[in-house]
């Protein structure tokens, strides 16, 4: 692949992987902060309060995340295998907080802590534990992951089924989706064997079967999602989904324009959320939401080039379960926005507005980050650059006399 | 799963194109018709003006307020600098004052269940709404209407009609009338709005725009018109009569300066208005003229040389014709008489006998040339044509009933154009009532002037108006008609009224219709009262009210005293007449001439 194209040919370089991932993810947060600014602009404002306060507020979440990826980034594998089961651990516990007095019930889903002044989704970071467990674990299994039971005992069960057990018990169907993506891609990539996957989908597809038929909410959502009269009724059930239809179409090829939206105008439910792709097309059409496509793509690709050749198989299991995470979030959101999957309320990660979704991903992102730093040779040509500041400082004429060009 | 992932987004990409290029106008519609909100633009109703420039009817803008009942209670203030819900019961009071309503009433509608909408206050001043807006109570809103004033209310209603006050569409006179100059075009305006039913900013734009009426102005000067309608109430009111009316043409343009009518109503106030006086009599009320119908018969005869002012007439004591045995109003004994007796007299057996020397056809086509049998152009709302029977069917005893006035109908605008006609020698300009429309860049557009018609010569006309002058003389019917400094031309009229509901006649018209200063005349005036319980003659009733309406034109206009005529006609003959002399008009000439 890398051969290919000659373009690609002259960009590779240790440092390619690196960057990529920095690019996307700047650019992708950046995007997000414009987006959520106009997407809550109006809704904020007919809520009394300043146009930009939701943005402010994602702002200093962003600012957040950006520090706790220096963090990650800072932190070496070596630490990141010391701290897994940390991470899960915080995370269970924090889950299973959302049960108490403490927890907090938004859109029907009881997956919210209110600390203080911040409400925290602990789901996010269940994500990440997951990732990190699933990755240290077989990171140590080694060749016994052929074996059935060494695949299931201790990742499978129980640690991943309390941790489905624990966001299901909070109807938050979205997340378990995700978290079923990224066990999945921890054991594709720990070598787990083909029939161990043919029985966990058949497995998973009767879990969600029999989730489906004994709720008649979630059968009606499965229907009304299926029926063409709820899929062009504005008002009616489906009515987040046709916004999302409206407001794409309006975008059309070039879109209405930064700002101008429509459907932001209280039409659209969650627009600065789970539909702001929905209200990127809308004002920046179809160069908006494909660019959107691209970013995750490249960010795909970088993940992609980090489990290909990296050596560590920690690395390689965590790098395919983050991208399993981020990837497979994102193809959920926009999936349900542009009609293809049911709507399941999960945020688009690094655009949708929302601070645990925003800070941990960042914060997988700087994981990611301090990998692709210790590719081989990168770490090398990072130290040898000077850095940013000198950088910077260096293109400013010197205070000596002496070296003052005449 | 990279290529899974590229597999994925171009299913992505693909399912965008089709959303948001290919497959993207039908969505776009529908978004669009979810969104938008038509509202409609009220178009303003022209102004209408009299000659003058004065307003007669004028539209302002008035905001109609209602209320969601659901949206009241969160009303909120601020109290100490902290926001604080206060709801229905300060709503209440602060918007009573502002309304001129109760606190009581006011909540009585705040609290009304199970709806979003009810009118609170309805014509809302401008400066009202903007001080209740300014309160800023959820889910108060107004509509902008417009609503008709009519400053001069009651001494014009019957001229400039009314609007239905809902639809603001003209509902009669002059409204009616030009109703679609009047009216303009309303507009339409579409906007995008939120969910909770703010307009988008910059979403709204015109759909057609509002195209505002036009002015018109009408050749009816105000002041003159509430002077006669003034003048006429008191008189109608003092008599006991029915209704009547007053009309004011001038003589040279036939342009209608005023056109009293009463009883009338005020188009402010139309729940109090009677349905029967919201037409206008002078256009729409025909009766049998009487009397003023002699002059055309006078003015035919005259034309056909079958008479002169000195033509001596033998008036018997009664006559028989048709069937009938006819008389004058008062008995009187064989009398000699001029042709100008006749006319000052009112005598109508002397008009029968100067009138059957005219064959009915030639007389037919005079009347009709007076513009008698034919509505006018001004084309009134409800106005009447009058009625004329064909010369043909002027048999029995109406072949000699039409000389002096009965048998046939007209308007009190018609018959003032006849007067019209003899006043300005000759000539009868047909009478209009709206002096143009004032177009976009303000200026007047005038109504194409009328054609005006030759019925009979100057010679005629100038000698006619000359023997008028005789009926305000001392041996004429309308002393009351005198104006002292001014020779009065003029002509009364007492008719037998016919009544439709019971099927004969019943009652009376009295008229008097004249001009002054006759040999240089502005206005021609015309007074009807009809249906008077005192009296009955038409010089005693009609003539005060003439009196007084030319009296004041006179004077506004510094009309200089008449210098004295030329020609010296009598009422009596200077010598006795004789029975058989065939250039003496009289019952034994007309056997002889086999009429």
């Amino acid at each position: 692949m890398t051969r290919s194209l000659p373009i690609i040919g002259r960009l590779e370089s240790p440092l390619t992987t690196y960057y990529l991932l920095l690019g996307t993810t700047v650019t992708l947060v950046v995007f997000g902060l414009v987006m959520v600014f106009s997407a809550s602009s109006v809704e904020a404002l007919l809520d009394d309060q300043a146009s930009y306060a939701v943005f402010v507020r994602q702002l200093l979440f962003a600012v957040a995340g950006g520090v706790a990826a220096l963090v990650a980034l800072r932190l070496g594998v070596r630490w990141w295998k010391r701290l897994s089961f940390l991470v899960l651990g915080v995370a269970i516990v924090l889950q299973a907080a959302v049960f108490s007095p403490l927890g907090v019930e938004v859109n029907g889903n009881l997956n919210w802590l209110a600390l203080g002044p911040l409400q925290v989704q602990p789901s996010e970071l269940a994500k990440l534990g997951l990732v990190l467990v699933g990755a240290l674990i077989f990171a140590n299994k080694g060749p016994r992951v052929a074996s059935f039971s060494h695949v299931v005992l201790p990742y499978v069960l129980p640690v991943t089924a309390v941790v489905l057990a624990l966001v299901l018990a909070g109807h938050d169907l979205g997340t378990g989706l995700v978290i079923l993506c990224i066990v999945a891609a921890v054991l594709a990539v720990a070598g787990a064997s083909m029939s161990l996957f043919v029985a966990g989908t058949l497995l998973g597809a009767l879990g969600v079967a029999a989730m489906v038929l004994t709720s008649g909410n979630r059968m009606s959502r499965i229907t009304n999602w299926l029926s063409p009269a709820c899929q062009s009724d504005p008002d009616g059930y489906c009515g987040q989904s046709v916004h999302g239809m409206y407001a794409l179409a309006d975008g059309g090829w070039w879109g209405v324009g930064l700002g101008a939206s429509k459907e932001k105008w209280a039409w659209l439910s969650e627009a600065h959320n789970d539909f702001i792709f929905a209200i990127i097309g809308e004002e920046l059409g179809l160069p908006g939401t494909l660019l959107i496509l691209v970013l995750f793509g490249v960010l795909a690709w970088a993940c992609y080039r980090l489990v290909s050749r990296t050596q560590d198989r920690y690395v390689r299991i965590a790098s395919a379960g983050i991208m399993a995470w981020l990837l497979g979030q994102a193809i959920i959101n926009i999936g349900a926005v542009i009609g293809l999957f049911p709507v399941v309320g999960v945020p688009l990660p690094l655009v949708s507005s929302g601070g645990s979704s925003l800070v941990t991903t960042l914060f997988a992102l700087g994981i990611l980050l301090s990998f692709a730093r210790n590719e081989p040779g990168c770490r090398a040509l990072l130290d040898a650059r000077p850095s940013m500041i000198k950088r910077s400082l260096a293109v400013l004429p010197s205070r000596s006399p002496r070296r003052r060009s005449r | 799963m990279f290529v899974a992932v590229l597999f994925v987004f171009t299913i992505f990409a693909a399912q965008l194109l089709r959303i948001q290029a290919f497959d993207a106008a039908a969505t776009q519609a529908a978004a669009m018709s979810k969104r938008s909100v038509k509202s409609i633009t009220p178009a303003m109703r022209g102004q209408i003006l009299d000659t003058n420039g004065q307003v007669l009817a004028d539209s302002v803008e008035r905001y109609t307020i209602a209320a969601d009942p659901q949206a009241v209670p969160a009303y909120t203030v601020k109290v100490d600098g902290q926001p604080e819900v206060v709801g229905v019961s300060r709503a209440a009071a602060d918007l009573a004052p502002l309304l001129g309503m109760d606190v009581s009433e006011l909540t009585t509608l705040f609290t009304r269940a199970k709806t979003r909408y009810v009118v609170v206050k309805k014509d809302v001043n401008p400066a009202v709404w903007r001080q209740a807006r300014a309160l800023g109570i959820p889910g108060i809103s107004a509509t902008k209407t417009a609503e008709r004033i009519y400053p001069t209310s009651m001494a014009l209603g019957q001229i400039v009609g009314f609007v239905t006050p809902a639809t603001q569409k003209g509902g009669g006179g002059i409204e009616l009338m030009l109703d679609k100059t009047l009216a303009g075009s309303p507009g339409t305006m579409i906007a995008e709005r939120a969910r909770d039913g703010y307009i988008i900013p910059g979403s709204q734009r015109v759909d057609t725009p509002a195209v505002n009426g036009r002015d018109v102005r009408l050749t009816i000067d105000a002041d003159l018109q509430w002077y006669a309608q003034n003048a006429l109430a008191k008189q109608v009111t003092a008599v006991g009569a029915e209704s009547g009316t007053a009309v004011v043409i001038e003589v040279a343009t036939g342009k209608i300066r005023a056109a009293a009518s009463y009883p009338t109503f005020d188009p402010n106030d139309l729940a109090h208005a009677d349905p029967k006086a919201m037409g206008n009599y002078a256009f729409n009320d025909a009766f049998e003229p009487g009397s003023t119908g002699k002059l055309m018969t006078m003015a035919t005869a005259l034309e056909q040389k079958v008479v002169t002012p000195d033509t001596g007439v033998i008036v018997p004591s009664r006559l028989p014709r048709g069937g009938e045995r006819f008389k004058d109003n008062e008995p009187h004994g064989v009398e000699d008489m001029t042709a100008t007796g006749v006319i000052a007299k009112s005598s109508n057996m002397g008009t029968i006998l100067i009138g059957e020397r005219v064959p009915p056809p030639v007389m037919d086509s005079y009347y009709r040339k007076f513009g008698i049998g034919e509505r006018t152009p001004v084309g009134f709302p409800g106005e009447s044509r009058g009625q004329l029977a064909a010369a043909s069917d002027w048999t029995g005893s109406r072949r000699y009933t039409v000389l002096f006035g009965q048998g046939y109908s007209v308007t009190a605008i018609q018959q003032a154009g006849v007067f019209q006609t003899i006043a300005n020698k000759g000539v009868r300009v047909p009478p209009t009532l709206v002096e143009g429309t004032v177009n976009d860049s303000g200026t007047l557009v005038p109504t194409p002037a009328p054609t005006p018609v030759r019925v009979v010569s100057e010679d005629t006309a100038v000698k006619l108006s000359r023997m008028m002058e005789e009926v305000t003389g001392e041996n004429g019917t309308a002393s009351a008609a005198r104006i002292k400094g001014y020779r009065v031309a003029g002509k009364t009229g007492t008719a037998d009224r016919y009544d439709e509901k019971l099927g004969r006649y019943n009652g009376f018209t009295a008229s008097f219709i004249g001009y002054a200063p006759a040999e240089n005349p502005k206005y021609v005036v015309a007074v009807f009262i009809q249906k008077p319980s005192a009296g009955m003659f038409g010089g005693a009733l009609a003539g005060p009210v003439f009196n007084q309406v030319m009296t004041y034109l006179l004077e506004r206009d510094n009309t200089p005293p008449s210098t004295k005529s030329t020609l010296d006609y009598h009422v009596w003959s200077k010598v006795p007449l004789s029975d058989s002399d065939p250039k003496v008009i009289s019952d034994a000439q007309a056997r002889r001439d086999g009429l």
